[in-house]
């Protein structure tokens, strides 16, 4: 996951934390908040229509007590003058007071004048039976003489919306009794008086009877307390539909009536918008936020990473540590630029170090090739400076031995003798001794021919047959049939040198009677020469040493001429450069040895080319 | 045998040496022991062979022997060519120059006389 990944997930989980933080605050403490002020002004209409009955109710007393308390009516409870009913009694009477029953009762409980009228039909229709049971038992509602007080409040009677009545004490104008009667007037609170209530109130209000709101279904959940009897109760119905109950008492203090609103939940519904336009302000906000934070992340962090990436890979494709990061402004990320250029810097130097250090060695070598040339110039020009006095040794040791100037004694012939042979051993050792500075100066080139392998290998043993003979050892030459008639590419006289050198070795530490057999054959791909021998063999310490220059095999055996302790040598360089291996193998003093050397078939060309190079120097 | 030589020879000892060997075999000796000598003697000895010494003082062997193989009087002396320089490719070098033969230093008398005596067949 890179970087820019992780960051845009970083900030969107930031921001989703937020948004559902911010969401569960506004739900839970915002709209508990709402639902507890829409639940007080549900609360509050609910007493405010209470109050309003009340008020309704109050009218009515004071219409009542103006009829209760005036003299008229108190002549007419006791004298019963029907012009009372006439006057006052009317049609408009009940119309204009909105009553829909009078009732006048005298002292001894006999009903003096009753009558019920529908206001909306305009006509007068029977006083509900009901009531004059109820009147009758309720002794609340028929005053007694010395009664001032008032009575009032809803009266239940079946079939018929519930009664406001109010019962007043019948007196004299003057509020003095005693009183001679009973006034009662009744209102039918029925759907039209609700509506007028619904209208004045804006609220939309039902009136139900204790007994049907109970028994009801869908007021189940809802239970008034016994005890107290002012408790509202608001329950919300629905997400759009608050409602509030409160229980309404009759005449006779009991709960008669349920007084129910249903109100729009205006502010609950506020409150969810709010909450909606709130979190979509808070999102969109979130969103060009992220953004915002994602760009400048982008802009300030991640690309300018994403650059310094690729500048470092691009270097460190390249190789070239002399590239710079370019750093701009003072944060970690030119920080980092700055140090990646401080360790590239660190590293140029390193190199230049190298660099430096490499052309001294080149210098170095030079100097040890030129001190190597001028040590090979300087043998070579020793060993020319040798072979002149040489000349003149030799030849006069010769003229003295052809005796040209007289026969010489014993003693004479034999110093005579002596000073030629070490003449002879002191020029091998001259030509050796320039042979390996030429070798390892990679000064010889050789010139490689086609020869055929029998051909080369019998001219090098005729060389050295006749010594051979002479100190009478079988020499004897196997050659693998199926070479007999392969050709090798070698420098003919290099090789023949390998072989002398190695012949004469054998010859040499081999006693009278012994053998030495020279073998040739192909052996993993290359040829491979053996010269075998049954001589005084070399112990292992000496065959690690024997192919080193100057070292030469104790020989118990006195009277035998000296080798040069080149020869070894010789030969190992010359098999190396024709790209072939030496090694001897014995099995210790007095055991023989056989000295064995490869020479590769097919790499002839190379092997030539391989040594013009050394030629050149290279 | 007979005949006369011209030896060219800086080395005292060995100018010696190839005289006595010459003379031991009856050869007629004149001697040069620089390269301007050398070309001299060709010219007014008349010599029937010259031995020329390669490394010599001033005028070189190389030089000296071109010199009298450019030379329509002397170009028909046989040189045979006599080296201390057993560098390979000098008996080349010195074959190219006009030199007859080449006899590296030291040298076996016999061999010498062998080479000698092929030039100059008894009469």
């Amino acid at each position: 996951m890179t970087i820019r990944s992780k960051s845009i997930v970083a900030i969107v989980l930031t921001f989703t934390c937020i948004l559902v933080t911010l969401f569960m605050i506004c739900r839970f403490l915002l709209l508990n908040n709402l639902i507890a002020i829409e639940t007080q002004n549900t609360r509050q209409d609910v007493e405010r229509i209470e109050k309003t009955i009340g008020y309704i109710t109050t009218n009515l007393a004071h219409a009542t007590a103006d009829w209760a308390y005036w003299d008229d009516t108190y002549n007419f409870i006791q004298n019963k003058d029907p012009s009372y009913i006439e006057t006052n009694l009317v049609e408009s009477t009940f119309t204009d007071l909105e009553l829909n029953l009078i009732l006048f009762i005298d002292k001894d409980g006999i009903a003096v004048y009753s009558k019920a009228f529908d206001l909306d039909l305009k006509k007068e229709i029977q006083v509900p039976s009901e009531v004059w049971t109820q009147i009758s038992e309720g002794n609340t509602l028929i005053k007694s003489a010395s009664s001032t007080s008032e009575t009032s409040g809803f009266l239940l009677v079946d079939g018929f919306p519930p009664i406001l009545l109010v019962s007043l004490p019948i007196l004299t104008s003057d509020d003095t009794g005693p009183s001679q009667g009973t006034l009662i007037f009744g209102r039918f609170f029925d759907a039209k008086n609700l509506d007028q209530l619904s209208n004045i109130t804006s609220v939309s209000i039902s009136l139900t009877t204790y007994k049907d709101f109970t028994s009801r279904n869908g007021y189940a959940s809802i239970n008034f307390s016994a005890k107290n009897e002012n408790e509202i109760i608001i329950k919300p119905i629905n997400d759009d539909t608050i409602t509030g109950y409160t229980v309404i008492h009759d005449v006779y203090k009991n709960a008669g009536l349920v007084l129910g609103i249903e109100l729009p939940r205006s502010i609950y519904h506020e409150g969810q918008k709010s909450i909606t336009y709130i979190l979509i302000s808070i999102s969109s906000v979130c969103v060009v936020f992220g953004l915002i934070a994602v760009i400048e992340a982008e802009k300030q962090g991640l690309s300018r990473l994403k650059r310094l990436a690729n500048t470092v890979e691009r270097i460190a494709n390249s190789g070239k540590i002399s590239g710079r990061i370019s750093t701009v402004g003072k944060d970690e990320i030119s920080s980092l630029g700055a140090n990646i250029n401080r360790m590239l810097a660190s590293m140029q130097r390193s190199e230049d170090a190298i660099s430096e250090r490499a052309e001294h060695l080149q210098v170095a070598v030079v100097e040890a090739q030129l001190a190597n040339q001028a040590k090979t110039e300087f043998l070579s020009g020793v060993s020319h400076e040798l072979r002149t006095p040489l000349t003149a040794i030799i030849g006069m040791a010769q003229l003295l031995q052809k005796k040209y100037y007289g026969v010489l004694n014993e003693k004479q012939s034999e110093y005579v003798q002596d000073i030629l042979e070490s003449s002879s051993h002191l020029l091998s050792l001259i030509n050796d001794v320039l042979d390996l500075a030429k070798i390892e100066a990679g000064k010889t080139k050789l010139e490689m021919d086609q020869y055929s392998i029998r051909e080369l290998i019998g001219s090098s043993v005729l060389i050295v047959k006749e010594n051979a003979v002479k100190k009478g050892l079988h020499l004897t030459v196997e050659i693998a049939e199926e070479i007999l008639n392969q050709n090798v590419v070698v420098d003919k006289r290099r090789f023949r040198q390998i072989m002398i050198n190695l012949m004469s070795n054998s010859i040499k530490f081999t006693e009278p009677g012994g053998k030495v057999v020279v073998t040739a054959a192909i052996k993993r791909g290359v040829l491979e020469v053996g010269i075998a021998d049954t001589g005084i063999g070399i112990s292992p310490e000496e065959q690690e040493k024997i192919f080193d220059a100057f070292y030469q095999v104790y020989s118990g055996t006195t009277g035998k001429s000296p080798g040069t302790g080149l020869g070894l040598s010789l030969a190992k360089r010359l098999v190396e450069q024709h790209d072939g291996k030496i090694w001897v193998e014995s099995e210790g003093i007095g055991k023989g040895s056989c000295f064995s050397f490869t020479i590769s078939l097919n790499l002839a060309k190379q092997v030539s080319e391989g040594s013009e190079k050394k030629a050149l120097g290279e | 045998m007979s005949g006369l030589i011209l030896v060219v020879e800086d080395d005292e000892k060995t100018l010696k040496l190839l005289r006595d060997i010459l003379l031991a075999f009856s050869y007629k000796v004149i001697e040069a022991t620089d390269g301007k000598q050398a070309v001299k003697q060709a010219i007014e000895g008349k010599p029937d062979l010259i031995t020329m010494d390669m490394q010599l003082p001033g005028i070189s062997g190389i030089d000296a022997t071109r010199m009298i193989k450019s030379n329509p009087g002397t170009r028909h002396i046989p040189i045979i060519a006599i080296t201390a320089d057993a560098m390979k490719g000098q008996d080349r070098v010195v074959i190219e120059a006009g030199c007859d033969a080449h006899v590296s230093k030291p040298f076996d008398i016999d061999k010498l006389i062998e080479k000698i005596s092929s030039f100059l067949p008894d009469d």
